[in-house]
Parts: structure tokens; C-alpha cells; sequence
């Protein structure tokens, strides 16, 4: 978990700066095409990609040990549960409109 | 060097701190776990008597509606009860202030914060918590929190009235009561958060040699699971309660759907919110909640029971299995609090499917520790009656919880006082009397003496008597369809009136049961000064390392540093010379 | 201080089994509850786009390049906040205040930004109470602001003041340095689904 001031690590971390700006500017772009519902599936998978990135390098989670890993694990899965109720719920409850939201 | 000179670098926490340390140091704003666990107690106790005294309130008003309290009647002022009549304002005052100062400010924090500190780093072997200044930050915000809460009775228009599960859309829109309720709950919630990474930190890290998961005394797992559902369930709560929040005070449409009415007139905001989010919400911490009330209790018997049999606890590492299988699922269950919310009927399979199963870990845990009875040479002191009881309180509770379970069965008992005394059953002759076993037990390492017998018995017999005869009778009244949160228990109602006499036989047990704790308050505040003093460290003779310090422990609690030979419950092994062999102990 | 470090242990070394120092584990607990805290919000969200009619093109009511340049903002001051950690390692405490100074700079700019947008929604009578989105917005990134402000505090205090710890252990030092820093970069990755989730969709 350390970063060595020499070059090759910092260089490591400007070319994951750049890529993940680079990513943003990406999504931007695609927001802009205002591609309704592909448009979040496109742009929530990139962020999400973003976001990996950062944990992973940024906060070092490669190196983290397995206690971390686990716990992270175990979290995921309980934030994972929390977001898709919404959507079985609407999916499947009888009082959702027939119309569906148009993005 | 002379030998009478303490060596230079001698640990200035030891022994002779109190020399050093002010009053407020020592005893108000200490980072000791100890200390901080009694200060726990002290006001855990107290919210658990100022809740049960609401309750008592409140059960005059069910078995005698409209009647007037004698004496008692015209301390609550014109404006709760104009001519010692309660208002059905001020009865649903008390009924969610009863409900959210048990669970939150009198339960959980007895079972959780105060048996936990007090009892994690000693049975690991530790000096202290992994983050004492962060634990007494932890103490004060939920005394803050606690204060606030309470605070809410002086407000002009009283404190919140809408159940201790503030559903949405009235709790939009209600009095200013259940804005100090919100603020309370998420002050309490960041002190539960901080609690929590405190015990998972220090039983992770700072365990003694020797003292691997395997050998950790149940009571630690329990607490470590405990902690785990509180880090990651509690926190969706105080997102809802920002939600909430904002919708009061912003005006903000989070929970308020379109086109709805208020006091027969369109209500001015944006619309577009769903109340059923907040349930959602809620009952997502609300279900590990009632596991986080539950787990430190079936912690405590087990360290009770394994102690008084004189035996190894049976299917042990099932046990332990069974408390991570049960923590897991506890996240998956909640929406069987939604049964009646209009879902489809997939998501309700799932949940059912989801409960039903759940009850497998309990049942394996609760099996476990009666098979651990079978053979054993049973010791039945007061902590073991409590402990005992305990087991068939519990377990009887939690099958009348089955029929809750399942969505066919509990279209007819959804909001009916079967599930008022379901899981009253759970937490009043279940949890409580397991927390009490825990005072009873660890009372004479926290303080030199043991509390009163024939006081214990005088507590315990009445109390679990009375218990039955007030939250028995409610499963009938459910059964036959009584509503609960009825300011007037049911009077109206004309198909109620059968079953209407129990309500008085309930209050008056519930008025007995109330004396039975005077002989608890005595006793414990007695004792303290002048209860029979021990002569051991150990009077139990029990095997864990909590009992392996000086009574009571100094600060830094083991006077030499501690080795782990064995498990946790090394009762009667064979060859060794005593019935217990302590875990720091290397011979057997 | 070094009482305290006898006193509990794996505050400045790692735990052999674990591998952690208390506060790296003390520290990802938190992060774990905060990813549920944005998570619960995040659900929120989900389900009420998803339930509703009509939602509002989001890019339309949003300030989306100034969103990005936010996006860009916090992002090179977890840059700088690696840099600095860096520096405090190699005992350059010059070059460790200067990038703490960076990043406690950009992390107002990034408020100063916000405080813009905000206004801006203001003056065009955008408030919580004129939509669910807008509700939304507000407290997610109001929120999060809060979170900012928190750590603007901490890394304040551990690039100015607070530095006279290090005098008195400098591992420990450096390991709260690098727990104020595992923070600092979550808050960045909340903002990356923030503006992803609030702008963009």
C-alpha cells in the first residue's frame, strides 16, 4: 500500500486521472445523444467502471487484505439488494400504471 | 536502581490512574469501556422504565376508555387528559414513544452498547476498545440523542403520535413532534454506526494470542453479527429519515403522491412521491433491527447456560454457522412487513419463501441450547432462571411468528394485536429476561457483590407469570380480529365486545408485573453498596477470560497479558482437576 | 502518545492475520455504512423514476459542464491527495502542506461551483418543492456537499494544526493521513455516480 514517489507509479496514477476524465467526457457525450433507456445502460456500466477504477488503484484495494475484501463483499451484496427492490417491485406490483415512464 | 522506584517507562494506565485522572475524567467523560458500558446501563435502564411506565398509562386507557385516572389523571395537564380523560391525541403519544423508546433507547442499547462494551475487550483478552475516544463520542451523542428524544413531551403539541414506524403520509404532514423524533433517530443512528465499527474493529484486531474465531466465547459472535446488521441496515433508515425530513421541513414530495387530500383539501406540494418508499425504507433496517434486539440476548443465555451446566455448549460451531446464516437472511426478509401494501404476488413469494426459512438458524440455535440441558448438572441460580425461561419465552414467541410469515395468514393478523403480542412474546419474556440474566450474572464482576436472592426470586417468579398473562391474551384478541393503536382498545367495535374483558385482565397483569420490578430496582441499586460481597474473581466458576481479571477490572483490565490455551466452554473436560478450565489457564 | 500505542495495540503496526492497522479497518466499516447511507438514496431515486408518469429531462434542468468540470475538480484533488501522501512518506513535510493545500483548494472550488449551480436553480424558482427530481438533487448532492465540508475539516486539520502529531509518532501520522485519504477518495467516487445518476440519465 504504498505509492514510491519515482516516476513509474506516478505515471501509473496521471494515466488512470486522464482515463477517467476521458470516461466523463465519454458519458457526457452520450447523455447528450439522449439515448433514453440505452443510454442507461451504456452510461450506468461506465461510471460504474469510473468508480472501480478509482477504488481499485486510488484506495489501493488490490493490496487491501482479505478482511477488507470480504467485508466489501458483504456490503456489495447488501447494497445490491437494497437497489433492485425498486425495480422488481414496480415490475411486478399490480397498482404500477401501463404506461411507463418515458425517459 | 533502587527497588522501591517504579521502573521509568511504567504504564501510567494501570493500577494507580485514578491519581492522576479528575472525577470528569474518570467517571463522566472516560474512554474506558468499562465505564462507558455503566453509563449505558444507567440510561439504558432508565428509558426501559420510562417506556414501560408509558405503557402503563396507556393500559388504563384500554381497559377502562374514557374513564378518568384516579389520582395519577390530573398530572397530565388539561391538554393530554382534560379531567384525567385521555385524548386519543395523547394515547398515540404514548403509543409511539413507548415503541421507539424501548426499542431504540431501552433494549438495544442494553443488550448492544451496554453488555458490549462492557464485556468484548475482557472476553478477548484486550486492554480496551479499539477506539476509546470514539466509543465516549458514541456514549454522549446517543445521551444527546436520548435527551432529545424525551425532550419531545415539553413541546407544545407533544411528541410524535405515529407509531414508532412514522409511516408516510401522515408523518409528512404531522405536528412538530415527529420533526424532533427524526432528528433524535438519526443522532442515535450515528452513535449505533460508530458503536458498531468500534466492536467489529476491536473484535477483529485485538484479540489475545491463542484466541482465534474458533475459541470466541458465543456471546462475541453474537455481538460481532450484531454489530455487522447495525453497520449496514441502520444507515437506509436515516436516509428515509433525511427523506422524511425534507418532505416536513421543505416541502419536498419524497413520500406525498400526487393528489392527495388533506382535511378535505388538495394538498399544495409537487406530488410525484410514493409512501410506500418509506415503509421500504424503514422495514429495511426495522427487520435486522429486531435481529439486532434479539442476537445479544441469545448471547448472554448461551454464556449463562454453558456456564451453569457445566457443559460444552452442543452443536456449537452450528451455532456459529447458523448466527452468519441468520445475519445474511435477516437483510432479505423485511418486505414480509408489507404483506398488505398491494405487491405482486412473485415479490411476496419471495419473502415468504425468504421468512420461512429464516426460522431454520433460530430453531438450530434455540435447539442447541436446550439439548445442552440433556445431562447436564444443572446449577439454578437467579442468572439461570432468567436464562432458562428465556429459552421456551423465546421460542414460543417466535413460532407464533410463523403465521406472520406467511402472506395468506397474515391478511387477518396484519395490524392486529396478535402481532402486539408476537413480538412482545420475542422481546419482553424473551429478550428482557435474558438481559436481566446478564445483570444478575455479571453483576458480581462489575462491582464485588452478588444481588440478593430472595430478592431474585421475588423479581423473577411474578415477572414471568405476569408476562404471560399480558401477552398471551393479546394473541387471542388478534386471532379475533382486534385492531391495535385503538385508543379505546376496542370499544367501539361491535364484533370486539366478546373478547373485550381481556383487556382489563391484561392491564391489571400488566400493573402487577410493574411491581415486580420494584424488587429488581431495589435490589440492583442495593447491592451496589451493600449486596454480599464475593470471594472469588470467579465466582461462577466460569471458564471465559472475562472472569480472569481482578473485581472489578482496572483499567487495562488483565493485571499480566493473556495467552488462549482452549474453547470457550471447557467444562468437566476429562483428567482435569476442577470442573472449569479457564481459557488463559495452559494446564487443563 | 506513545502511552496510547502501548496501551492498544495496531495502532502504528499491522495485524499479522488481518494485515491492517486498526483504523484502515475502522475506516472501511465507515465507508461500508456510507455505501448503504448513498445507496439507500440511490434506491430512492430508482424507484421513484421508475414509479412516476413523467420525470424531467434531466441535462435540461442541469448545469451539465459545469457538473463535469466538478467531476474533473475532485478528481485531481485525490490526485493531489495522493501526491501529498506521497511526499509525507518520503518526510517531505514542504511538499506534503503544499498538496494539502491543493487539495483542500480544489475542494472549495468545488463547493464554490455547487454554491453556483444551487443559485442558479434558485433564481429560476427551482426548489425541492417543485419536483421530485429536484427534491432528489438537492439533498443527494447537498448531502454529499456536507460530506465535502467534513473533509475540507479533517485535512485542514491534518495539514495545518494537527501536524504536531507527527512530532509526536510519525507512523501514526502517517497512517491517519492515509485513512483521511481513503475518505477523501470515496467521497470523489460518490460524486462519480452523483453526477452520473443526476445529470446524465
Amino acid at each position: 500500500m504504498e505509492h514510491n514517489s519515482n516516476t513509474s507509479e506516478f505515471k501509473r496514477d496521471l494515466l488512470i486521472y486522464f482515463g477517467i476524465i476521458a470516461l466523463t467526457g465519454m458519458i457526457v457525450g452520450i447523455s447528450h445523444l439522449k439515448l433514453k433507456t440505452l443510454g442507461i445502460f451504456l452510461i450506468v456500466p461506465i461510471a460504474c467502471a469510473e468508480a472501480g477504477v478509482l477504488a481499485y488503484y486510488f484506495m489501493h484495494l488490490m493490496t487491501k487484505k482479505r478482511t477488507v475484501h470480504l467485508l466489501l463483499l458483504l456490503t456489495l451484496i447488501t447494497f445490491i439488494t437494497l437497489l433492485f427492490w425498486p425495480a422488481w417491485d414496480v415490475a411486478y406490483s399490480p397498482r404500477t400504471p401501463s404506461e411507463f415512464t418515458t425517459f | 536502581m533502587s527497588s522501591k522506584h517504579k521502573p521509568a517507562h511504567h504504564d501510567p494506565h494501570h493500577g494507580d490512574s485514578s491519581h492522576q485522572q479528575s472525577f470528569w475524567s474518570q467517571y463522566v467523560f472516560s474512554t474506558d469501556h468499562k465505564v462507558i458500558g455503566i453509563q449505558y446501563l444507567f440510561m439504558s435502564l432508565f428509558f426501559l422504565f420510562f417506556g414501560f411506565c408509558l405503557m402503563l398509562l396507556m393500559r388504563w386507557q384500554i381497559a377502562y376508555p374514557g374513564h378518568p385516572l384516579p389520582i395519577l389523571g390530573k398530572m397530565f395537564g388539561e391538554s393530554n387528559m382534560p379531567g384525567g380523560v385521555m385524548l386519543p391525541e395523547f394515547y398515540n403519544q404514548l403509543g409511539a414513544m413507548h415503541g421507539t423508546i424501548m426499542v431504540f433507547l431501552g433494549v438495544v442499547p442494553l443488550g448492544f452498547a451496554v453488555f458490549g462494551n462492557y464485556l468484548i475487550p475482557l472476553q478477548i483478552g484486550a486492554k480496551d476498545m479499539a477506539f476509546p475516544r470514539l466509543n465516549m463520542f458514541s456514549y454522549w451523542s446517543f445521551f444527546v440523542g436520548g435527551l432529545l428524544m424525551i425532550s419531545s413531551f415539553l413541546l407544545p403539541g407533544g411528541p410524535a403520535s405515529n407509531g414508532w414506524t412514522s409511516y408516510s403520509p401522515l408523518s409528512d404532514i404531522a405536528h412538530d413532534g415527529q420533526t424532533i423524533w427524526l432528528f433524535s433517530m438519526a443522532i442515535i443512528i450515528i452513535s449505533s454506526l460508530l458503536s458498531s465499527l468500534n466492536f467489529i474493529t476491536t473484535i477483529f484486531q485485538l484479540r489475545a494470542p491463542g484466541m482465534t474465531f474458533e475459541r470466541l466465547p458465543f456471546f462475541i459472535w453474537a455481538q460481532l453479527i450484531t454489530a455487522f446488521l447495525l453497520l449496514l441496515a441502520f444507515p437506509p433508515l436515516e436516509g428515509a429519515a433525511f427523506l422524511q425530513l425534507f418532505d416536513r421541513l421543505l416541502g419536498s414530495s419524497f413520500f406525498l403522491p400526487s393528489g392527495l387530500y388533506v382535511n378535505g383539501h388538495l394538498y399544495n406540494v409537487s406530488g410525484g412521491g410514493n409512501a410506500l418508499l418509506w415503509q421500504h425504507l424503514f422495514w429495511f433496517l426495522g427487520h435486522p433491527e429486531v435481529y439486532v434486539i434479539i442476537l445479544p440476548a441469545l448471547g448472554i443465555v448461551t454464556e449463562i447456560i454453558a456456564c451453569n451446566t457445566r457443559k460444552n455448549i452442543s452443536g456449537f460451531g452450528m451455532m456459529r454457522w447458523s448466527i452468519i446464516f441468520l445475519g445474511f437472511l435477516s437483510f432479505v426478509v423485511w418486505s414480509h412487513h408489507t404483506y398488505l401494501t398491494g405487491m405482486g404476488t412473485n415479490i411476496t413469494a419471495f419473502f415468504q419463501t425468504t421468512t420461512m426459512i429464516i426460522s431454520i438458524p433460530s430453531v438450530i440455535i434455540i435447539s442447541a441450547l436446550f439439548i445442552t440441558l440433556w445431562g447436564g448438572s444443572i446449577r439454578f441460580n437467579i442468572p439461570m432462571l432468567f436464562a432458562l425461561a428465556f429459552l421456551p419465552m423465546f421460542g414460543f414467541g417466535g413460532l407464533t411468528g410463523l403465521p406472520l410469515g406467511l402472506a395468506a395468514t397474515d391478511i387477518p393478523l396484519h395490524d392486529t394485536y396478535y402481532v402486539i403480542g408476537h413480538f412482545h412474546y420475542v422481546v419482553a419474556p424473551g429478550v428482557v429476561l435474558g438481559l436481566f440474566a446478564g445483570i444478575y450474572y455479571w453483576f458480581p464482576k462489575a462491582t464485588g457483590r452478588k444481588m440478593n436472592d430472595v430478592l431474585g426470586h421475588l423479581h423473577f417468579w411474578p415477572t414471568l407469570i405476569a408476562m404471560n398473562f399480558v401477552f398471551f391474551p393479546m394473541l387471542i384478541q388478534g386471532l379475533m380480529g382486534l385492531n391495535r393503536r385503538m385508543y379505546d382498545g376496542g370499544a367501539t367495535y361491535q364484533f370486539a365486545h366478546g373478547i373485550l374483558f381481556w383487556n382489563v385482565i391484561i392491564s391489571w397483569a400488566s400493573w402487577i408485573l410493574g411491581l415486580a420490578q420494584l424488587a429488581f430496582i431495589f435490589n440492583f441499586f442495593y447491592s451496589i453498596f451493600k449486596g454480599e460481597k464475593v470471594n472469588s474473581d470467579n465466582p461462577w466458576q466460569s471458564a471465559t477470560l472475562e472472569w480472569a481479571t481482578p473485581t472489578p477490572p482496572p483499567h487495562g483490565n488483565f493485571s499480566k497479558p493473556i495467552t488462549v490455551y482452549r474453547d470457550p466452554y471447557a467444562y468437566s473436560l476429562e483428567g482435569a482437576p476442577k470442573d472449569y478450565s479457564p481459557q488463559d489457564q495452559k494446564e487443563i | 502518545m506513545s502511552q496510547e500505542t502501548e496501551f492498544i495495540p495496531y495502532i502504528v503496526e499491522p495485524r499479522e492475520d488481518t494485515g491492517l492497522y486498526n483504523a484502515k479497518l475502522g475506516i472501511w466499516l465507515f465507508l461500508a455504512s456510507e455505501i448503504m447511507l448513498f445507496g439507500s438514496l440511490f434506491s430512492a431515486y430508482i424507484l421513484l423514476r421508475v414509479g412516476s408518469f413523467t420525470w424531467p429531462v434531466q441535462s435540461d434542468i442541469q448545469n451539465v459542464p459545469i457538473g463535469a468540470i466538478n467531476s474533473v475538480v475532485l478528481l485531481s484533488s485525490s490526485i493531489f491527495f495522493i501526491r501529498a501522501y506521497v511526499a509525507l512518506k518520503a518526510d517531505d513535510i514542504v511538499k506534503y502542506k503544499k498538496f494539502m493545500y491543493l487539495v483542500i483548494g480544489f475542494a472549495f472550488l468545488f463547493l464554490i461551483l455547487k454554491g453556483f449551480e444551487y443559485y442558479q436553480h434558485f433564481s429560476h424558482g427551482e426548489f425541492p418543492k417543485t419536483s421530485v427530481f429536484l427534491a432528489l438533487y438537492f439533498l443527494m448532492t447537498g448531502l454529499h456537499a456536507l460530506h465535502i465540508i467534513g473533509g475540507i475539516l479533517v485535512n485542514s486539520y491534518y495539514a495545518g494544526p494537527g501536524l504536531y502529531l507527527r512530532e509526536k509518532n510519525k507512523q501514526w501520522f502517517i497512517n491517519r493521513v492515509e485513512v483521511a485519504g481513503l475518505y477523501w477518495h470515496f467521497v470523489d467516487l460518490v460524486w462519480i455516480f452523483l453526477f452520473s445518476t443526476l445529470y446524465l440519465l
